[in-house]
């Protein structure tokens, strides 16, 4: 019988578990990375969901109550607002998971959706 | 023999990789945004997602009916009707929300009250049709600004109002609304966490600590300058880059000091507090944001609250309690002492 330490079917095991780990965590990456989606909430409803990294060029979509929002690869924003302050329109561009900007006179919310860890739960204003 | 030991091995290797990659995972939550009391709700729960839905929605609907008691505008509101009847019982809630706020108001040395609205109308904060009232106009309704002379009648739960004076709940009702969310949820005996935010105002309930950004005075609205970490209780911010407007060239913003009839100009642009009630962070950051800094610590002792402060150089003033659970983020701003 074969009484070596390490056989080559060990290593075999090895090398096929590490293959499999490697899998897993790249595949989890890759599908977080992908689901980087914006969605677009008027009055408590989604109305819209972009998916941020498909877009290829900048996309501009203007809502029924006529806020304007713009959308390019893993970006999106305010472009206009018929609301008095445009405050929405000051918050820029959004990126990251969490990212949010309001619209409260025309009752109008985007908001990045990702599945990569939030910085911050919530915010205080 | 071996080779079963082999396997035997693999398989707990595979077991770590998955529990690893499970770990990975964020936790499963569910949110919902929608709008009342002028502003934006955000609710997020953490938990068995089958029942989120449903969670969520009557949250929602809790606060607008909160909205319901306190909106000073609202003809069907409690407070609307307050303000215009001379005989009205009310409501256990409002009754109780009122008082309170107006005996927490009374370590404001009369800057801050109960009975704003004689003020805050005629400055349009309560609409957004914003102007600057002449002086004579201010030293007129100044005097109507007063909660001395509000009369409590506990048994019957009516408040009785000087001619002219309208209560106005603008400094305590997101923050009250936030602990009408997080009571309906603990008495409903869900399992998992919820986080509530109106316009701002935010309560925290459950088993995981969270971290909430608090808002860059100098910056966009939706920018932080600083996390607080919190498991259970209650945040509110006031600042002044709310409900701003300018006039010949000067700027004003929403927060009165009701004994000059102006708004409150300090040391300080923005305060954060942190209590275990909503109402209570709520009423204490508009308060502390007219007290400033000195005055602010001995009260927020009283009401066992914590608070952040920024100046308007951008250094930070941070009270005891809060020491190691605020961490700035942004390096414009400068963590100057502990209070």
């Amino acid at each position: 019988m074969n009484r070596k330490a390490i056989t080559k079917f060990d290593i075999i095991l090895i090398v096929l578990m590490l293959l499999i780990s490697a899998s897993f965590f790249t595949y989890q990456a890759l599908s977080d990375y992908k689901s980087k989606d914006a969605i677009v909430i008027v009055n408590g409803q989604t109305v819209m969901e972009i998916n941020l990294n498909t877009l290829g060029e900048k996309k501009e979509f203007t809502l029924e109550n006529g806020v304007v929002i713009e959308a390019e690869n893993n970006s999106i924003r305010f472009k206009s607002s018929p609301c008095k302050d445009e405050l929405c329109v000051k918050c820029g561009s959004l990126t990251d998971a969490f990212d949010v900007a309001v619209c409260v006179p025309e009752k109008t919310v985007i908001k990045i959706v990702g599945k990569d860890e939030q910085k911050i739960d919530i915010m205080t204003y | 023999m071996k080779r079963q030991k082999t396997y035997k091995m693999a398989l707990v290797f595979l077991a770590i990789v998955l529990l690893f990659s499970s770990c990975n995972k964020p936790p499963q939550k569910a949110e919902k945004i929608d709008f009342a009391m002028g502003t934006t709700i955000f609710t997020t729960y953490y938990g068995d997602l089958d029942n989120a839905d449903e969670i969520l929605n009557s949250i929602i609907e809790k606060i607008k009916s909160a909205d319901l008691i306190m909106s000073k505008n609202n003809e069907n509101a409690e407070v609307y009707k307050l303000n215009h009847s001379d005989d009205l019982a009310l409501s256990d809630t409002l009754y109780n929300y009122i008082k309170n706020s107006a005996e927490i108001f009374s370590h404001s040395e009369n800057k801050v009250s109960v009975s704003s609205g004689a003020l805050t109308e005629c400055w349009g904060f309560d609409t957004s049709e914003f102007r600057v009232p002449s002086n004579a106009e201010i030293l007129d309704r100044k005097k109507l600004c007063n909660d001395n002379t509000l009369i409590f009648d506990d048994q019957n739960r009516k408040i009785k109002t000087e001619k002219g004076q309208i209560i106005n709940l603008g400094a305590v009702g997101k923050g009250a609304a936030c602990d009408e969310a997080v009571n309906a949820f603990k008495e409903s005996g869900q399992k998992g966490s919820l986080i509530v935010s109106v316009g701002g105002s935010v309560g925290i309930c459950g088993e995981n600590k969270r971290s909430v950004g608090i808002r860059n005075p100098f910056a966009a609205e939706n920018e932080y300058f600083a996390t607080i970490k919190i498991e259970n209780g209650f945040v509110s911010t006031s600042g002044d880059y709310e409900k701003t407007f300018e006039k010949y060239g000067k700027s004003y913003h929403h927060i009165l000091d009701l004994t000059t009839g102006y708004p409150v100009d300090g040391e300080i642009t923005s305060v954060t507090v942190f209590s275990d009630k909503g109402y209570v962070s709520d009423a204490l950051s508009t308060m502390c944001f007219a007290l400033g800094i000195e005055k602010s610590c001995e009260v927020l002792k009283l009401y066992s609250s914590q608070a952040v402060f920024v100046k308007k150089d951008k250094t930070v003033v941070v009270t005891q309690g809060l020491k190691d659970l605020v961490k700035i983020t942004n390096p414009d701003f400068k963590l100057v002492q502990y209070e």
